[in-house]
């Protein structure tokens, strides 16, 4: 092949070809007529425009064009154009394809220094009426992701110092070009995040109103609930004990039996209403957490029962229960229920027993409330905490079973849990936790 | 003057709290001097109307139900509580539920009480006769000016 034009790495020195600068001043001066313009372009394609208008200025080419490796990392595209109309060039190049496919795949200058004597596999990125043509691949950081790629109407020899001095212009170019890719990737991505966060917050709010507006329905329900259930109850249970007051005396004891029955529901419904009120609200009350010291919780709670344990043996037994660090007012509905439930619970015991206590588990405290009472059997467990289940015959021990659902609610909203051990006849033992959150500092 | 005497404005729409309230009344022997009105806007022109021979002669005590036609319980309240010739009535509030912010709207109004009226009739019996007792027999009013 020794008429192969194509240089690669040899270079023969040529002297005094037209359009290469021959003084080094010249370089610097485009250099950094580059380096200038090219701080001040806004975007890729303005970087590209000066780096690829200055290669040509530098090598006195005709026209020129810029390629980068696309997105999708399979063509070079022109970006950039000089001195051509960007249609008359191929709009996406294979690597290996032509004199700017090959520079990119072999990561080497290439020059087709006249095509009158050229190879015909480099014809293919040609312009019209193109007598020459020289490819400078662009690198960073040794991966190469573009060309520039400038052109002659005449003949010329591009030899190895004017190869050299477009590696010069390539060099920085390169640089410039991959940081303002980078800058722009960033850009992009930060705008996109900037959305899909727009989006998220978009959607809180949403969810935020949807949730409002079913607290608010339940609120409302709650409302109609308690007052509209309320009236008609009132009158029921009223107008039932009016007429066994005023007017069933000497009546047949059935009738009077009726009324009786029809009086106590409507007083049990009276209860479940209001249970079930309190459990509601329990929901939207919000929690004021603060230190609280459960033994003088407990044994407040136990002095407010009085007169429930009136004429009973009943042997109570706060131990020392460390602080903890949560809603007063929630926490003594807690151990209200469950101390209550002890009491009434341990109503056919000569002695009732009834323990409140602590211990250590870990890195949790874990609160406790025993009796000695009926207990109940713990294949039901799982009922225990629902909402109206009850685990005993009204007929035997009273109650709505909201008790424990509220006590349940209380803890989780604490972020505690609640649990249970029992055996029938053998007493009943609850336990729970209050959630781990502590107070900033103290 | 047609309501000459008149002790007791119970405000109250539900025909069987009414009735409820003037037997416990009535039982209790508080008064019979009592006068029902069934909606707010009637309660605001028993208080505030112009009669033929001028002014009425007002409540010593207002027993006011929160919802009510026409005019709600709270806006009665309101419209007692801003003018100088009824600010000094007491006004308690009988309702059916114990809802928290009724209760705290009322309270900055300046309301005098607020009873939630108990299912049971004869808690309900004696929460109206201990009202009728305190607010009209023991409690000391200030002469009106």
């Amino acid at each position: 092949m020794q008429h192969d034009p194509i240089l690669r790495t040899e270079f023969r020195r040529r002297n005094g070809v037209p359009g290469e600068p021959d003084s080094q001043t010249g370089l610097f001066r485009a250099l950094h007529e580059m380096a200038v313009a090219v701080a001040g372009a806004p975007d890729v394609p303005a970087l590209a425009r000066t780096v690829v208008e200055h290669a040509c200025g530098l090598a006195g080419a005709d026209t020129g064009a810029l390629y980068l490796w696309n997105d999708e990392r399979v063509a070079l595209v022109p970006v950039a154009v000089w001195n051509i109309a960007n249609d008359a060039l191929p709009q996406a190049v294979l690597p290996g394809d032509g004199v700017t496919g090959r520079a990119f795949a072999q990561r080497v200058p290439i020059v087709v220094a006249d095509y009158a004597h050229g190879d015909d596999a480099l014809h293919w990125d040609r312009g019209e009426g193109l007598r020459t043509l020289a490819s400078i691949p662009l690198v960073v950081a040794e991966q190469p992701f573009g060309c520039f790629t400038i052109g002659f109407f005449a003949p010329h020899a591009c030899g190895e110092d004017m190869v050299r001095q477009l590696q010069l212009v390539a060099t920085p170019g390169a640089a410039a070009i991959e940081t303002m890719r980078l800058l722009e990737a960033y850009r992009r991505s930060e705008r996109a995040l900037r959305e899909v966060t727009a989006t998220l917050e978009q959607k809180v709010i949403d969810r935020t109103t949807q949730l409002e507006s079913a607290v608010r329905e339940l609120e409302a329900f709650s409302y109609s609930v308690s007052h509209d259930l309320r009236s008609p109850l009132r009158s029921i249970s009223s107008y039932s004990q009016i007429l066994l007051r005023d007017h069933l005396d000497g009546q047949s004891a059935d009738a009077q039996d009726c009324l009786r029955r029809v009086s106590n529901a409507s007083q049990r419904m009276g209860h479940l209403i209001d249970d079930l009120l309190q459990f509601a609200r329990l929901g939207r009350h919000a929690l004021t957490r603060r230190t609280v010291a459960m033994g003088p919780l407990a044994q407040q709670v136990i002095d407010d029962l009085a007169d429930e344990c009136a004429g009973r043996t009943i042997e109570f037994d706060v131990a020392e229960l460390p602080p903890c660090y949560g809603d007063l007012g929630l926490l003594r509905q807690v151990f209200a229920n469950l101390i209550d439930n002890a009491v009434k619970y341990t109503r056919r015991r000569a002695v009732a027993r009834i323990m409140v206590g602590s211990h250590v588990e870990g890195d949790e405290v874990i609160f406790s409330v025993k009796d000695n009472g009926a207990g109940f059997d713990m294949r039901y467990a799982d009922k225990l905490f629902g909402v109206f289940q009850r685990l005993h015959r009204a007929a035997e021990y009273e109650g709505t079973g909201v008790g424990l659902a509220n006590v349940q609610r209380i803890i989780h909203r604490h972020g505690g849990r609640v649990w249970a051990d029992a055996a029938v006849d053998h007493g009943a033992a609850f336990f729970f936790t209050i959630g781990k959150e502590q107070p900033d500092a103290e | 003057m047609p309501n000459e005497g008149v002790e007791i404005l119970l405000v109250e729409d539900n025909d069987d709290d009414v009735d409820l309230t003037l037997r416990a009344l009535a039982s209790g022997h508080v008064t019979n001097r009592v006068h029902v009105c069934r909606d707010g806007a009637e309660a605001l022109d028993f208080l505030f109307g112009e009669t033929d021979a001028g002014p009425r002669a007002l409540p010593k005590l207002i027993l006011l139900d929160l919802k009510l036609p026409l005019v709600d319980g709270i806006e009665v309240l309101r419209r007692i509580k801003a003018d100088p010739r009824t600010n000094m009535i007491p006004v308690v509030v009988l309702t059916s539920s114990r809802e928290e912010s009724d209760l705290v709207k009322t309270y900055q109004l300046g309301t005098n009480s607020f009873i939630v009226k108990p299912v049971d009739f004869e808690q309900f019996t004696s929460a109206v006769q201990q009202v009728g007792f305190y607010w009209l027999l023991l409690n000391q009013p200030p002469t009106p000016s």
